[in-house]
């Protein structure tokens, strides 16, 4: 989606502006000829701006008209001629294009709403990997069970009940899935109202996610999916986070120590992050890799490495060291007849951790004035 | 040129007609204008049937608040009936409503549109055979609460449907719409995993895709032929004739009656002071002969059919009254109620006889990905214990909560991560009263004596054991 034109913006309270906008999209002629509207979407297009926009996008042309104007009733638009995914993403242009730098030149623009059809018909056909769920991914899926109401609640507890919306309870927060692979996190989440962000470092992943993310209407503006790493972004996006989920990664990272640290750098103050992984323990090796992989084949052989694994502890201690406050430490296990997942106060094979980043004098964040949502 | 103009004009139409939506309702306006992007409509749940438990489950989730931004759609191949209007006379297709089905059916108004039309409580229930003298009685303390509810099954539909239309800005109902094919809903092929919808063409030539379908289509489902459930099916060999009896002599009319004889049960429903609902299950032929008969020879036949004692077997009877005093002396406390005569048929209600066949469907399975079925359409049995429709509604409540789980995780409506938890759920439920009334169907077709002995002493322990007849009351009304 492109930005044509604005017009109108008006002030809603303090640093909250509603944008009436009229925007293209780069979409293949199906697109071209529809109507979509929005009434609610919240973008921030400056760090220190949440800016609700009710826009109109139809397309007329293929083109893509720049904005001439940059003021209008009074407040300076500091530049509209980048994609709405981007411009919601990322504080301004400059930075936009900083991060398009790091990306290799040929590659497309990373919004999924510029991929086009052929790559989705492509690796639509690919996306049963991730997506069957009898299949491979089966216990990913159903980790959901558990994962999503741990997010879900540990966010919702900030709201007040004023803003709790039932429907959508997430609804204003940013999240970033670390680690978002055919996007089997990330899809719950922005059905819950969240807009997330996920960072994946396999290119095809990220088209399979694109692919299947794109048949949902409700949640396809929600979620963006960017070939990057944690330690990449997180110098141009610190801070930016509500919410920084990390499950079942852990355990593929080579150095947990810099992966902790830079995804920490990615919360905001008062904001979560959230780590499931495999303990590192005899049961561990015993059940995680030898049962699961080479008896019962519920993962792939060769899946984990099991020098990679963290143990809670030695998690909560890379977390005290940046400063994060762990709020809950819960074991998880997996029956393999029934195929579900229950919590347990066993954290010797699987275990989830909470921690939040808190809010202390000298990083007395921008948020706490220009959010509405921050605690 | 030509081109551009066309497109343009195209899109000036469809631009008008989202404004159009949009001074409907803002609400739907959000819809219309989230949904209308490439082929077709969409709808997060589409729901194929609109009879009774396709009515009610629509109505479930139409009340279902964190169901609020998803957008339902009804097809219903009949047309919009209108206003209900009340006919003097009585219908004679009817289901005995257990108190859990009212409970679902209150919780979204339906049932009280049901008690302000026309229904009548069960507060007593006997059960007996031709073969012996055992017999057993159901009713709670006091005989107060209700074990059942008798209702014609074009009032329960209206009551739903008059609930519905108070819903009518959560759930479009489209009448005389059905779908006439569908694509990616058989899980064998290729191109359901590729695309994580169900896509359908409805018989006006228009497009339709959904996250998830509810096949509530019947007996004889569309749904669940197309998406390739496996079936279990049992002729019976078995034909019920109904019809509205007139009784004489009875005061309150508040028993349900039924008596099993080796063809088939007979059972009388009251619906109302003087009238009953006949459920007369037996052979093909002795079926047509019911129905060609005149009047005065039915309502004798109904009479032969309850109170004549010619099958009664002798050895079982003389064991039975061994047994009894046994039971007597074992248990002291042990209930011996008195026998309640049944009521005698005085005339039948003119043009209420009709019947139907008698077959049992079972679908093994209830889901598919994207796909579940409901009510009829998984699973239809035998009409003996009047919990065909009940295990219906059933589904609806245990769907409703499974749904609203799936929300609360956000997950996909259609996935089968949860809806295979319904399955679980139902078939816990559903299977074992189906097998238990397939088997009570069998056991009382037959006069093989050393059968008949065990079911009449079988029947009497459990008449006398109180416990025993609390648990079997609390299951048949859940």
């Amino acid at each position: 989606m492109i930005v044509q034109r604005i017009i109108n913006i008006s002030r809603l309270g303090n640093n909250v502006y509603k944008l009436s906008l009229i925007c293209s999209s780069r979409y293949n002629n199906n697109y071209n000829s529809t109507t979509v509207s929005r009434p609610h979407h919240d973008l921030v297009f400056n760090r220190l701006y949440r800016v609700q926009i009710g826009c109109q996008y139809h397309t007329k042309t293929k083109s893509d008209c720049h904005i001439q104007t940059s003021l209008i009733n009074g407040i300076k638009i500091i530049d509209c001629a980048i994609s709405l995914t981007q411009f919601r993403h990322y504080s301004s242009s400059q930075k936009t294009e900083k991060i398009d730098e790091n990306a290799p030149k040929n590659q497309r623009p990373k919004a999924q709403t510029t991929i086009d059809e052929e790559e989705v018909n492509k690796f639509a056909s690919q996306s049963s990997l991730w997506w069957d769920e009898g299949g491979e991914f089966e216990a990913l899926h159903s980790l959901n069970e558990l994962r999503v109401p741990l997010i879900r609640d540990a966010l919702v507890s900030k709201k007040s009940l004023a803003q709790y919306n039932i429907a959508s309870p997430l609804e204003g927060f940013w999240i970033l899935d670390v680690g978002s692979g055919g996007g089997i996190l990330s899809e719950p989440l922005a059905r819950l109202g969240a807009s997330v962000i996920g960072i994946e470092a396999s290119e095809e992943n990220i088209k399979i996610a694109q692919a299947h993310l794109i048949h949902d209407p409700k949640i396809r503006d929600r979620v963006k999916y960017i070939q990057s790493t944690v330690e990449d972004i997180a110098e141009t996006q610190a801070g930016k986070f509500d919410a920084v989920v990390a499950s079942e990664v852990l355990e593929h990272v080579s150095e947990p120590q810099t992966f902790v640290s830079s995804a920490c750098k990615l919360v905001r103050p008062g904001g979560s992050i959230f780590f499931t992984t495999l303990n590192k323990t005899r049961l561990s090796y015993a059940l995680g890799i030898v049962a699961a992989e080479n008896i019962l084949r519920l993962v792939a052989p060769g899946t984990h490495d099991w020098n990679k694994f963290v143990s809670p502890t030695d998690l909560q201690k890379l977390l005290d060291d940046n400063k994060f406050i762990t709020k809950l430490i819960h074991g998880m296990w997996y029956n393999p007849i029934s195929k579900r997942w229950s919590w347990s106060k066993d954290t010797s094979i699987n275990y989830a951790i909470h921690a939040v980043k808190p809010i202390v004098e000298g990083n007395a964040d921008i948020w706490k004035e220009q959010s509405p949502l921050t605690v | 040129m030509a081109l551009r103009a066309l497109r343009k004009l195209k899109f000036t139409t469809r631009y008008s007609q989202s404004i159009l939506n949009a001074e409907v309702s803002k609400n739907s306006l959000k819809c219309f204008a989230a949904y209308s992007t490439q082929e077709g409509d969409y709808a997060d749940i589409v729901i194929s049937g609109g009879g009774m438990v396709g009515a009610a489950m629509a109505c479930a989730l139409a009340n279902n608040n964190l169901l609020k931004d998803k957008r339902i759609i009804l097809l219903e191949m009949d047309r919009d009936k209108g206003d209900f209007v009340l006919s003097e006379k009585y219908s004679n297709r009817t289901c005995a409503l257990s108190p859990a089905t009212a409970r679902l059916l209150s919780g979204f108004g339906a049932w009280q549109e049901i008690q302000s039309l026309r229904y009548h409580p069960v507060l007593r229930m006997q059960v007996w055979e031709s073969c012996a003298d055992a017999m057993i009685t159901f009713n709670n303390d006091d005989m107060t609460e209700a074990l059942a509810y008798i209702v014609e099954n074009d009032i329960i539909l209206a009551g739903i449907m008059k609930a519905l239309k108070s819903f009518k800005d959560r759930v479009e109902v489209r009448y005389q719409a059905k779908a006439t094919s569908y694509s990616n809903i058989d899980s064998q092929s290729v191109s359901s995993t590729k695309l994580p919808y169900v896509e359908m063409t409805l018989n006006d030539g228009s497009k339709l895709r959904t996250k998830l379908l509810i096949g509530a289509d019947g007996m004889n489902s569309n749904v669940r032929k197309t998406a390739g459930f496996h079936t279990i099916n049992r002729d019976y060999g078995q034909t019920a004739v109904v019809a509205i009896l007139e009784l004489g002599d009875t005061t309150q009319n508040n028993t349900a009656w039924q008596r099993f004889l080796p063809t088939g049960p007979i059972a009388l429903l009251p619906i109302s002071s003087n009238l009953s609902s006949l459920i007369w299950t037996t052979t093909t032929e002795n079926s047509k002969h019911l129905l060609d008969i005149p009047s005065e020879s039915f309502v004798d036949a109904v009479n032969d059919a309850l109170w004549h004692e010619r099958e009664k077997n002798q050895i079982a009877g003389q064991a039975l009254s061994v047994f009894r005093n046994l039971l007597q002396n074992v248990f002291p406390e042990s209930q011996e109620q008195c026998r309640q005569l049944p009521p005698t048929a005085i005339n039948v209600v003119e043009k209420t006889r009709a019947s139907f066949p008698l077959t049992l469907i079972h679908s093994s399975q209830y889901v598919k990905p994207r796909v579940v079925l409901i009510g009829d359409a998984g699973h239809r049995l035998h009409p003996l214990a009047g919990q065909g429709v009940n295990l219906g509604f059933g589904d609806v409540e245990c769907l409703n909560e499974i749904l609203t789980k799936a929300v609360q995780n956000g997950a996909d409506l259609g996935s089968l991560t949860h809806l295979l938890e319904f399955e679980t759920q139902r078939q816990r439920h559903n299977v074992p009263v189906m097998a238990t009334i397939d088997g009570l169907q069998r056991l009382y077709s037959t006069d093989f004596t050393p059968l008949v002995l065990i079911r009449a002493l079988g029947l009497h322990a459990v008449h006398s054991l109180p416990v025993l007849k609390k648990f079997i009351i609390s299951r048949a009304s859940v």
